[in-house]
């Protein structure tokens, strides 16, 4: 069964990237279609964490672009008629010695500078926060303006929101075309359920972004990275908020020279202990990093060395059961940074390459892409998002290959 | 069963008997005592596979939660409670 029907845009992708394209669109009256091969929030979205973080940005645009999203999230929490599960505890950066109490200083010191709500917690201020830590963490960086929800219910949200405000949404309809005009603008979105005439699209998705870029000849260099996660039976809170490893932000800092005191499987696989407590009472612990292909298989050797990790910091862990394990595959941009941008062919946007960064970032990415289709003031100037800062070093870029940096 | 060694373990405020190598789920039925945790609707739960598959027979054992008492022996001295919901307020230390 073939249909036809026209949209002034089309946003291809149903995560929370996608759908909060699609629901700022719909409230500023553009008349949006959003297509999905599967699923809404069917991909990273639903295999992810609930990050809305401050604590882990660089200060400076990171810092910016990350801010101006957290601060739209109590107020979209409250404008969807849909509970996303939004709290705002804050969250705690583990410090394990005084190496990285000493760069923890610095940093703290910088996104205090940025305006943040950040602090440096002694041992007896980050014990009193989390009484179940191990003895021998000897302090913690707060940021208290942090919070958490659940990404599926996000995505959800959106979509129902955006429904509401006119959007229309096709799930179950994989996109196989896109077709240009004699003059080299978009016409139509061809998916496996029927054509779409339009003159616009937004390329929101995620690790498929490449494929979608294909079909217009764009280059996207996105790259799936794989984080495996245990969920933990629902049982007493061995942490109110979210908690990770400072020393995992080492590796941020480019500080070659200071190494974990790590196992050799936590090294090769990137584990770091990043803990979230979920509504339900459950909670999850990552996080692993690797470049494996399309593969969102779970390894076992990979489990445990989380699972080690986090014993490591909460003791009391070797207790509690886990009842699953799920791997999500982010999408990962060489430079870190997603892609928020118009590009050489009029009428093609690209919202993607978010990596761990999605949840956080995806109301901010709706809000611009939608200020930028209905020429609006952008919110922060994107130049360091855009597509087009790739071209020139494409050759470094080859295979997008960079080495895995844990 | 009758062979083994006798003693008492503790469950909430009262004490049964227990023989060794028996389970705890074997000692609690074996006093006449069913229902060994509620759900978060207070609907009462016992042992109902018996073999550590279901999660039906969890219940607090020397402060630690969701302990399947189906697979777990009862020692001498062990303190046992009725769990409610998950046991979100407990911990063992």
């Amino acid at each position: 069964m073939s249909t036809r029907t026209s949209a002034d845009v089309v946003v291809i992708g149903g995560g929370v990237v996608g759908t909060a394209v699609t629901y700022f669109l719909a409230c500023n009256h553009v008349d949006v279609l959003l297509v999905d091969k599967g699923a809404i929030a069917g991909g990273t979205s639903g295999r992810c964490e609930g990050n809305v973080l401050l604590i882990d940005k660089m200060p400076g645009f990171d810092c910016h672009l990350t801010k101006l999203s957290q601060n739209l999230f109590p107020e979209i929490s409250e404008e969807l008629d849909y509970p996303i599960e939004w709290t705002q505890k804050g969250s705690l950066l583990l410090i394990e010695n005084e190496a990285e109490m000493e760069v923890a200083i610095d940093f703290c010191q910088k996104l205090a500078g940025e305006g943040l709500p950040v602090r440096i917690l002694d041992r007896h201020e980050v014990h009193d926060d989390a009484p179940l830590l191990a003895d021998d963490v000897i302090g913690g960086m707060e940021c208290a303006s942090d919070g958490l929800l659940n990404p599926m219910a996000l995505a959800q949200g959106l979509t129902h929101g955006a429904k509401k405000a006119g959007a229309r949404i096709q799930s179950f309809s994989p996109v196989v075309d896109i077709g240009l005009d004699p003059n080299g603008r978009i016409e139509k979105v061809v998916t496996e359920t029927g054509e779409i005439l339009t003159r616009q699209v937004v390329n929101a998705a995620g690790i498929w972004a490449t494929e979608i870029g294909k079909q217009v000849g764009l280059e996207i260099p996105i790259t799936p990275r794989q984080g495996q996660l245990l969920v933990a039976e629902r049982t007493f809170p061995v942490a109110g908020r979210k908690v990770m490893e400072f020393g995992y932000m080492m590796a941020k800092f480019e500080s070659s020279r200071y190494k974990r005191d790590v196992t050799p499987e936590m090294e090769a696989y990137g584990v770091a202990l990043v803990f979230e407590p979920t509504q339900a009472g459950n909670f999850l612990i990552g996080s692993s990093r690797r470049f494996v292909g399309m593969d969102t298989a779970c390894h076992i050797d990979v489990l445990r060395a989380i699972a080690k990790r986090a014993i490591r910091f909460f003791p009391v862990i070797k207790q509690i059961k886990f009842i699953r394990s799920y791997a999500g595959l982010r999408p990962y941009t060489p430079d870190h940074f997603p892609i928020i941008s118009g590009t050489d062919i009029p009428g093609f946007y690209v919202a993607a390459g978010h990596e761990g960064d999605g949840i956080g970032l995806s109301l901010i990415t709706g809000k611009l892409i939608a200020q930028m289709i209905s020429r609006e003031p952008l919110a922060i100037s994107v130049d360091p998002l855009k597509l087009s800062r790739f071209k020139d070093k494409q050759k470094d870029i080859d295979g997008f290959g960079r080495k895995i940096r844990n | 069963m009758d062979s083994g060694e006798k003693f008492e373990i503790k469950i909430d405020d009262i004490r049964i008997a227990a023989r060794k190598g028996q389970t705890i789920a074997e000692s609690l039925l074996a006093s006449g005592l069913r229902v060994f945790r509620r759900t978060k609707q207070n609907a009462p739960r016992g042992v109902y596979c018996g073999i550590g598959i279901c999660f039906e027979c969890r219940m607090i054992v020397n402060g630690i939660p969701n302990v399947r008492t189906c697979m777990t022996p009862a020692e001498p001295g062990c303190e046992i409670s009725t769990q409610y919901d998950a046991a979100m307020d407990c911990t063992n230390e």
